[in-house]
């Protein structure tokens, strides 16, 4: 197992740029995953680890060895693709031992590997078979099983996830977890889904137009996100953003507030239903939605402006109700002007 | 900076995977073809005492040198009208102001290509320095003008007559795709005994379904049929071809759209014109540029068939262009009409995707 | 897609339409092949009758046996599929490796020999024939005898120039592009060279595109070869089955034994057809989609 080293790293296709100086450290054996929108660079990043994508400037290093210039099957990297990419005329077998082919290694080792890969993630009985005979979730092991066998020292997964349904993304998550503490390797994971983010990452890296916004442990981003962008992207639903300037502001009671606040940051699953003396926020309820074990309440504060709020099943709450609500003021988040949390 | 390693691995290996196929075309085309417009710019023969001489443009203001001539009917001393015999006017010859008359230098060697009456005293003629190729130009677009929409739109035809779910329609889209696969040359000769005046089987088999009314005629022999004979042969051979590229375009026409129509009330011409024709939109730019193509470099059939006659009304660009190139090798000659046939056919590929560009962009 | 049932009448009346149209398309090879079994006199006298489409009368293939007196057909056919084979093949690899490079690999000049192969289908083989003739004029070639000049009256000149041309390129160019791009990722990922990827992963997949491609490259090469053969192969050895046609021409036409030559020379592409006929609908429906 590695580390992994970006080194002010630069992308650009023709004229536009769309990496903006990275600068990241992983160490061995972490779970590392990049977030962020689409467009944001997270797996434009990803390639450049792999070597499928030109580096523009800066330098990546794997195990203390700049990589710049070294092809893909020689970094000690393994991908795992979102379309699995499984070669369709091959079995799984030939799938998982194309690699160690291409490295020349010898044939009793192969197999070894091979069933040894597949033992670990219960595809053994489908070595035969062709990729269109197995099902998306068993593909995806396969694909996985692909990487493991090449031993590398960095596991990169491009959206694994994405093309599962919603069930086998939990189970197939739990896996990859399992994996990770199994291997104990180092594996940078690309994904769009917060959840799967906060859920298997020891250290998520927010992304957004080419830039790093954050990088920290899930918990970090969750308590103290350091601005806007990040607040809004961890926690879903998203974290509630309150206007205090221009046209949608908002009044705010018996709340002390740093100065140049600007914007309120307070999450759905914080705010509480008060009574009109403690209230901090009032509005009208335009929308409920139940969903068993909490209710979801989209309020409506000023003009357009809406606050969502999570609150309990049993609360007596009606469509247009005037509502008053409070939250600890010691998980408030303050932003100012440019966006940026203060405290 | 940068992985410029991996990227020259790339150039090296992406030049030698393409070069045999790219050596092979240069020099067995691009080569042979920047040499044809060399020549088209010399005198070049095959065979020649004489050293090739540099000649410009000329051989290309010879081939498409047309003029126009006003003559007026003969005047006698007063002034008055000459009358023949008969009570007619009377008019020159053209060949006395074509063949070295000192009043008229640019008309020298020229030749009638077209005599037009203007009321009853003049004529207006059209003159051609190279009548041949005019008139290999003009039938060979009339070929193509032809051609190509009836084909097109026959193929059409076959097509949705094919595209329906009847059991063994694939029996007759095998016939009809037959003739594709059987060489010009053969169905030319073929068709040359089908279509003879005397024996030919096409002239039995009119007379028999028009019950004794219709009367031999000489096809390939006759100045007005001789083209529509051609032109009607191939359509046979090559509308097979573009039925399956139509059907092929129609099958891509999702099932829903037309479904839709069905529940909105629409008859058949209306659903052709919502649904069918605006899915085939692309597959149509498809087949008229390929028929159009096709359809200019018309030779086998010519060659076997006619050999440009009768009295050049089957006359042919290509035919030309190998008639003087290789038959009288006279390579100048040819190169010119080949350089002329590239750049007319290029123009017109070109007005054809101009004029089918994709207006939305989005 | 209708529920509706078809009336059988209407039905009916759908067959009648496409067997009319289907005997347009067939007549004149019923009457070629019905008419190489009958003697000339016959044959004349027949085709102004329905017994033209008959195989009535004096039937023998007496026709077939003086064609092969009158013509090497056995030599002409052979040569045929010697020079039509050893296109095809070294056609589908040639430009299947051109176009292999040209969607997966990036290059320089990559995108300008692309235009440039793509511009010349717009020119006619007619109007490079002459300037070719000169050249293949002063190729030289390398062969048992030692080194030779000139490649006229040869296999080499009917096969080399046609190996490489636009539409096969083309046909390849489209079918690579929607291959899905990962796979030539994984690969890499996985330590194999370009041309393992051309050869274990790509051609794999590529088995309806050359099908396609070779079907049309079949139909060229043997139906169309008829001006450069002519030109360039005036030996009788190496000459192919459509210029064996001009054999039937001289001094008197036998129009028995033109019928019996072309039957001979056509059946067997027809019967590859019917055979094959799915894959070359395929073909042709293939290029359309890829256009």
């Amino acid at each position: 197992m590695a580390n992994v080293k970006l080194t002010d790293i630069y992308k650009k296709y023709g004229t536009t740029e769309v990496v903006h100086g990275v600068n990241l450290s992983i160490h061995s054996g972490e779970f590392v995953v990049f977030v962020g929108p689409s467009g944001c660079g997270k797996s434009t990043l990803l390639r450049m680890v792999a070597g499928l994508e030109e580096i523009t400037s800066g330098t990546i290093e794997i195990g203390d060895e700049i990589v710049n210039d070294i092809v893909p099957a020689e970094r000690g990297v393994a991908m795992v693709f979102q379309s699995y990419a499984l070669y369709p005329h091959m079995t799984v077998f030939e799938n998982m031992a194309f690699g160690l082919k291409m490295a020349k290694v010898k044939k009793p080792e192969i197999e070894k590997r091979v069933h040894e890969a597949a033992e670990v993630l219960q595809i053994s009985s489908y070595l035969d078979r062709l990729p269109k005979q197995l099902s998306g979730g068993q593909r995806q092991r396969v694909a996985i099983g692909r990487a493991i066998v090449r031993n590398p020292k960095v596991f990169l997964f491009d959206e694994p996830l994405s093309n599962l349904d919603a069930a086998l993304r939990v189970q197939t998550r739990i896996e990859i977890a399992k994996l990770h503490s199994q291997l104990s390797a180092t594996m940078i994971y690309v994904t769009h889904d917060q959840v799967e983010a906060m859920t298997l990452a020891d250290k998520i890296v927010v992304l957004n137009k080419g830039i790093i916004e954050q990088v920290g442990s899930p918990i970090e981003l969750y308590n103290s996100p350091k601005n806007k962008f990040v607040a809004e992207f961890i926690g879903s639903p998203k974290m509630n953003i309150i206007e205090l300037e221009g046209n949608d502001k908002v009044s705010i009671n018996n709340l002390q507030m740093p100065t140049h606040t600007s914007k309120i940051g307070v999450r759905p699953e914080h705010i509480t239903l008060a009574d009109t003396s403690s209230s901090m926020l009032s509005g009208t309820i335009r929308h409920i939605e139940n969903l068993g074990e909490h209710l979801l309440c989209y309020i409506n504060t000023v003009s357009t402006h809406e606050i969502t709020a999570k609150i309990d099943v049993k609360s007596k709450v009606d469509l247009n109700q005037e509502v008053y609500l409070k939250w600890n003021p010691e998980i408030s988040h303050y932003f100012n002007s440019a966006d940026q949390s203060i405290k | 900076m940068g992985n410029n390693k991996l990227f020259k691995s790339q150039q090296r290996t992406g030049w030698l995977m393409a070069a045999p196929a790219t050596l092979l075309i240069f020099f067995f085309l691009v080569l042979p073809f920047l040499m044809a417009f060399g020549f088209s710019l010399t005198n070049q023969r095959i065979f020649s005492p004489n050293p090739t001489e540099f000649v410009g443009l000329h051989n290309f203001k010879n081939m498409l040198s047309v003029h126009f001539l006003t003559v007026e009917a003969e005047k006698d001393e007063t002034g008055a009208f000459k009358l023949d015999n008969n009570g007619n006017y009377q008019f020159p010859k053209t060949r006395k102001f074509t063949r070295n008359n000192p009043d008229y230098p640019h008309l020298n060697k020229t030749r009638e290509w077209m005599k037009f009456d203007v009321g009853k005293t003049k004529k207006f003629y059209v003159l051609a320095r190279d009548l041949i190729f005019m008139k290999a130009l003009t039938i060979t677009i009339l070929f193509v003008l032809i051609t190509a929409p009836l084909q097109a739109g026959i193929a059409l035809l076959l097509a949705m007559l094919i595209n329906q779910p009847l059991r063994g329609i694939n029996i007759y889209r095998t016939i009809y795709f037959m003739p594709v696969v059987i060489s010009m040359v053969v169905v030319s000769v073929l068709w040359k005994f089908i279509y003879d005046g005397e024996n030919g089987l096409l002239n039995a088999l009119l007379h028999f379904f028009s019950v004794g009314y219709f009367e031999p005629v000489d096809w390939l022999g006759q100045t007005d049929t001789a083209l529509g004979a051609i032109i009607a042969m191939s359509i046979w051979q090559g509308v097979g071809f573009h039925m399956i590229i139509w059907l092929a375009g129609l099958q891509t026409i999702p099932v829903d759209h037309y479904e839709v129509a069905r529940l909105e009330g629409a008859n058949k011409w209306q659903t052709f014109s919502y649904v069918t024709w605006p899915g085939l939109r692309n597959t149509a730019i498809l087949v008229m540029v390929i028929i159009t193509m096709q359809a200019f470099t018309l030779f086998p059939q010519v060659a076997v068939m006619t050999r440009g006659g009768p009295l050049d009304s089957t006359q042919s660009l290509v035919f030309q262009m190998v008639e003087r190139g290789y038959g009288k090798q006279d390579i100048a000659g040819g190169s010119t009409i080949s350089v002329f046939l590239f750049l007319f056919v290029l123009s017109i590929s070109l007005f054809q995707r101009y004029i089918t560009r994709e207006k939305i962009h989005g | 897609m209708d529920n509706l049932k078809v009336s059988i009448s209407r039905q009916l009346m759908r067959y009648v339409l496409l067997s009319w149209i289907a005997l347009i398309f067939i007549f004149p090879l019923i009457f070629m092949i019905v008419s190489s079994l009958k003697p000339d006199l016959q044959l004349l006298r027949d085709s102004s009758s329905f017994r033209a489409f008959l195989p009535v009368g004096d039937i023998s293939f007496n026709n077939y046996i003086e064609a092969f007196d009158r013509a090497p057909i056995f030599l002409f056919i052979g040569n045929s599929i010697f020079i039509t084979a050893t296109t095809i093949i070294l056609s589908m690899f040639a430009c299947s490796l051109a176009a292999f490079s040209f969607v997966f690999l990036e290059w320089k000049g990559k995108g300008v020999i692309l235009s440039i192969i793509l511009s010349t289908l717009i020119v006619p083989f007619e109007a490079i024939a002459i300037p070719l003739l000169l050249i293949v004029n002063f190729l030289p070639w390398v062969s048992v005898d030692g080194i030779s000049i000139g490649w006229l009256n040869s296999y080499q000149v009917q096969i080399i120039p046609f190996i490489a041309d636009a539409i096969t390129i083309y046909l390849f160019v489209q079918y690579f592009k929607d291959l899905p791009k990962e796979l030539v990722e994984a690969a890499h990922v996985d330590g194999a060279s370009w041309f393992r990827i051309y050869s274990k992963i790509i051609l794999p997949l590529s088995g309806p595109i050359f099908a396609t491609a070779a079907i049309l490259k079949f139909l060229a090469m043997y139906n169309n070869q008829f001006l450069w053969p002519i030109m360039v192969a005036q030996e009788e050895q190496f000459r192919p089955v459509m210029v064996g046609l001009l054999y039937f021409f001289q001094l008197n036409v036998a129009w028995g034994e033109v019928m019996a030559y072309l039957s001979i020379i056509t059946i067997p592409v027809l019967a590859f057809y019917i055979s094959m006929q799915k894959a070359f609908v395929a073909s042709v429906a293939n290029t359309g989609i890829k256009g």
